[in-house]
C-alpha cells in the first residue's frame, strides 16, 4: 500500500477476516461496516480476503501416498519389536538435530583402527600395510605417534599447502586411554570402532583405501588393526577402509565425509549383509567419550550401502548433504557439532546489537578456535548486548547462558563403533 | 473432524459412531494390539499427512512427519488417557512434529523484505499425481491458470509465521473448528481466532502482487 492506513482503519481491520466469512458477532460487526460504507480501501481489501478464503477452500487435500501407511505399519512394528531404545525415530532425530547444526568442519581425516578387545580397551595402533603418509608416519613414533594414552588429532595444513601434503599434528592426551568407548552400560564385545578426527586435506595419492584385512590373529592376540585414514577431497567425498576382527569374516567399511557449502558431514558407509547390527557414535571430548548415537544400521545414521557400491568410489554414490537430508535411502552420520568458527573467514562484526546468537557464536569461534557443541539447531536466540571480556570467555558466558558446551577445537574426535553378531 | 462435517450436514450419529470405533481401537491399541494400532494409522494417516505437507511444504518432510508422528503417538499411547479424543491429541502431535520440521527447513527465520522479495526457495509444493490436477472439462489455459494459483497459494502459506501458518492450515484447509484447533495447539479459542485473523491477513498481503491472478 502506498500510504499507511488510517488509524480507524488499522483498527478495525483485524475483524476483517472474519466479517469477510460471516463468523463477526453483529455487535462487533455494526461498526466495521459503518466504515466500510465509507472506506473504499477497507472495502477493496474485504473483497480481496473473501477471494483469498475463497480459493484456500478450493485446494483441497492432497492424496497421501499409497505407501505411506504400510510403512507406518512397518515403522511402529520396528519399533514395537524393540525392547529398547523406545521407539522414537532415530533418522528424525538424526536429520533434525544433526544436520542443521552440522555447520562447517575444516577438514577430514579418518583413522581407521580396531580396538583391543574388551578386557583391556587399550587403542591398537594402526597394523602395518598400506598406508598413506600420515599413518605411516604415527605408527613410526613420529610426532603424531599414537602411543597409548594419547590420540593422535591432525591438524589443518596451512591453506597453501598443495594437495596431499602433509597435514600438522598435534598429541591429544586422552585422561584415560585404557577407558571403554562404549558408554556405560554398554556390553562389551566384538566390535571395532572408527575414529574420525578433523583436519582439511586434499587426499595423498594412493590414501584412497587404506588398509587391508589381513587374516585373523591368534585368539587372545589383539585385534588387527588395518587402520589407515582418508582425507576429504575438496568438497567432496571421502575414504575407506577394510579390516577384520580377530574371529569371522572381514567387515568392509568406508568412511565417508562430505564437506558442502560450509557444513560437514561425517559418516560410515557399511556395506548390507555383514552382520552389522549395530553402530554407535561417540563424541570424544577431552571429559570422555560421550554417547551421541546408537542404533541399528539399516534404520537410521548409518549409511548403509549395497555392497557392489563399496569400492566403487565416491562418485558411486550421490552423495552431498542435501542428498542426505532429501534421501530416504541413506543418512549421513553428522555429528551434533557446529563448528561454528568456520562460517567465516568474515571479520566479527562493528557492532553488536540484537545479533543472532548463532552469528555471535560463530565470530567468537573464529576469533578463539573454540568450537560450540549444539544439539539443536540454533535458529533461535538473539544477544542483546555484548558481554564485556576476554573473547574466549565472553564465547563460555554467551554459550553457557544459551546451555551450550564450548570445547577446544583439537578436543573433538568422533568415533563410530560398529558392532558385528558374533561369528 | 467438526467444521466442515458440520457444514456439509454429516449426521451426527455417523459421527459419534467413528468416534465409538475410534475408542475402541485405542483401548485395544492400548492393551498391546498392534492391528488395531494398525488401523488407527489407515484410519488417519492421510490427514496427518495432509496436515504435515501444509506445514512443511514438503512431501518428503511431510511423509516422514507422519511415520514420526504415529511412533511417537505409539510411544506415548500408554500415557494417552482419553481426556480429549484421540483424533485431537494424534493432530497435536503431528503439527509439533511438522512445525519442528518446518522449522529445521527454514533454519534461518525469513525477514520481511524476504517475505515481499519472495526471494527464499520455493518450497517443494510438487504435487503428486492427481492431487489438485484440474478437471478435465478445463482447458490446458484454464488448467495451467489453476496450478499457478495453487501454487502462489501455498508458498505464501509457506511464509507465513509458525503459529500463523498452524492455525490458518488447520482452519481453512483442515476444516477444524476454532474449538479443535485450540485444543490442537494449546491455545485459547480468542487466540485461534486472533491468530487466524492476522494469518489471513498477512496472507492477503502476501498475495497482493497475485490478485489478478487470483480473481482470474
Amino acid at each position: 500500500m502506498a500510504n499507511p492506513p488510517p488509524r480507524e482503519c488499522r483498527h478495525l481491520r483485524e475483524r476483517l477476516p472474519q466479517y469477510a466469512e460471516g463468523a463477526l458477532d453483529p455487535r462487533e460487526g455494526a461498526p466495521l461496516e459503518r466504515h466500510l460504507a465509507s472506506c473504499a480501501r477497507c472495502s477493496a481489501e474485504l473483497a480481496d480476503l473473501r477471494l483469498i478464503i475463497r480459493r484456500l477452500r478450493e485446494i483441497g487435500p492432497a492424496d497421501a501416498p499409497a505407501h505411506l501407511p504400510s510403512d507406518v505399519r512397518r515403522a511402529v512394528a520396528a519399533a514395537a519389536a524393540r525392547a529398547s531404545p523406545p521407539p522414537a525415530l532415530p533418522r528424525q532425530f538424526w536429520t533434525r538435530i544433526a544436520l542443521p547444526v552440522a555447520v562447517t568442519a575444516a577438514l577430514v581425516v579418518v583413522a581407521f583402527a580396531l580396538r583391543q578387545p574388551p578386557a583391556s580397551h587399550t587403542l591398537t595402533p594402526a597394523a602395518p600395510g598400506p598406508r598413506t603418509a600420515a599413518a605411516g608416519r604415527a605408527g613410526a613414533g613420529g610426532r603424531g605417534a599414537a602411543a597409548p594414552g594419547r590420540l593422535r588429532v591432525a591438524r589443518a595444513p596451512e591453506p597453501a599447502a598443495p594437495p596431499g601434503g602433509a597435514p600438522r599434528e598435534q598429541s591429544l592426551a586422552i585422561p584415560d586411554a585404557a577407558a571403554p568407548m562404549q558408554a556405560a552400560g554398554e556390553r562389551p564385545g566384538p566390535e571395532m570402532s572408527y575414529r574420525a578426527s578433523v583436519r582439511d586435506s586434499a587426499p595423498a595419492p594412493g590414501s584412497r583405501v587404506l588398509g587391508g584385512a589381513g587374516p585373523p590373529g591368534p585368539p587372545g592376540a589383539p585385534d588387527r588393526a588395518a587402520g589407515g585414514e582418508a582425507a576429504v577431497a575438496g568438497a567432496a567425498i571421502c575414504e575407506g577402509a577394510v579390516c577384520a576382527l580377530p574371529s569371522g569374516p572381514p567387515v568392509s567399511a568406508r568412511a565417508v565425509a562430505v564437506r558442502q557449502d560450509g557444513r560437514l558431514a561425517l559418516g560410515l558407509r557399511l556395506a548390507a549383509d555383514q552382520g552389522v547390527r549395530e553402530v554407535a557414535v561417540h563424541l570424544r571430548t577431552a571429559a570422555g567419550p560421550r554417547l551421541l548415537w546408537r542404533g541399528r544400521p539399516a534404520e537410521a545414521g548409518a549409511l548403509v550401502v549395497p555392497a557392489e557400491h563399496i569400492g566403487q568410489g565416491p562418485t558411486a554414490l550421490p552423495l552431498s548433504i542435501e542428498a542426505a537430508e532429501a534421501s530416504r535411502d541413506y543418512i549421513l552420520f553428522v555429528p551434533t557439532l557446529a563448528r561454528l568458527g568456520e562460517i567465516a573467514a568474515a571479520a566479527p562484526r562493528a557492532r553488536y546489537d540484537n545479533v543472532p546468537l548463532r552469528e555471535v557464536l560463530a565470530d567468537l569461534s573464529a576469533l578463539t578456535g573454540l568450537v560450540v557443541l549444539a544439539e539443536q539447531p540454533l535458529d533461535r536466540g538473539v544477544v542483546g548486548e555484548m558481554p564485556a571480556g576476554e573473547p574466549g570467555e565472553v564465547l563460555r558466558r554467551i554459550a553457557a547462558s544459551a546451555g551450550l558446551e564450548v570445547v577446544p577445537e583439537d578436543a573433538l574426535v568422533w568415533t563410530l563403533t560398529h558392532r558385528r553378531t558374533p561369528q | 473432524m467438526g467444521r466442515r462435517q458440520a457444514e456439509q450436514g454429516e449426521p451426527m450419529h455417523a459421527e459419534e459412531a467413528k468416534a465409538g470405533q475410534v475408542a475402541q481401537l485405542v483401548r485395544r491399541a492400548r492393551a498391546g494390539d498392534h492391528a488395531a494400532f494398525d488401523a488407527l494409522v489407515e484410519e488417519y494417516s492421510p490427514q496427518v499427512y495432509n496436515l504435515a505437507l501444509r506445514i512443511t511444504g514438503s512431501r518428503e518432510e511431510a511423509e516422514d512427519c507422519v511415520q514420526e508422528a504415529f511412533l511417537r503417538a505409539y510411544a506415548a499411547l500408554p500415557r494417552f488417557r482419553g481426556q480429549a479424543a484421540f483424533s485431537t491429541w494424534l493432530y497435536r502431535v503431528a503439527l509439533n512434529v511438522a512445525c519442528d520440521a518446518a522449522r529445521r527447513r527454514r533454519r534461518a527465520p525469513l525477514s520481511v523484505s524476504e517475505l515481499a522479495t519472495g526471494e527464499d526457495p520455493a518450497p517443494d509444493l510438487d504435487r503428486p499425481p492427481g492431487e489438485g490436477l484440474p478437471p478435465r472439462r478445463e482447458s490446458p489455459e484454464e488448467g495451467a491458470i489453476l496450478q499457478q494459483r495453487r501454487r502462489v497459494i501455498l508458498e505464501a502459506i509457506q511464509r507465513l509465521p509458525e503459529h500463523q501458518r498452524a492455525v490458518l492450515v488447520l482452519y481453512d484447509l483442515q476444516g477444524f473448528s476454532y474449538e479443535d484447533i485450540a485444543r490442537i495447539t494449546g491455545a485459547r479459542v480468542g487466540t485461534v481466532k486472533s491468530r487466524l485473523s492476522r494469518a489471513r491477513l498477512a496472507l492477503r498481503d502476501l498475495l497482493a502482487p497475485h490478485l489478478e491472478l487470483l480473481r482470474e
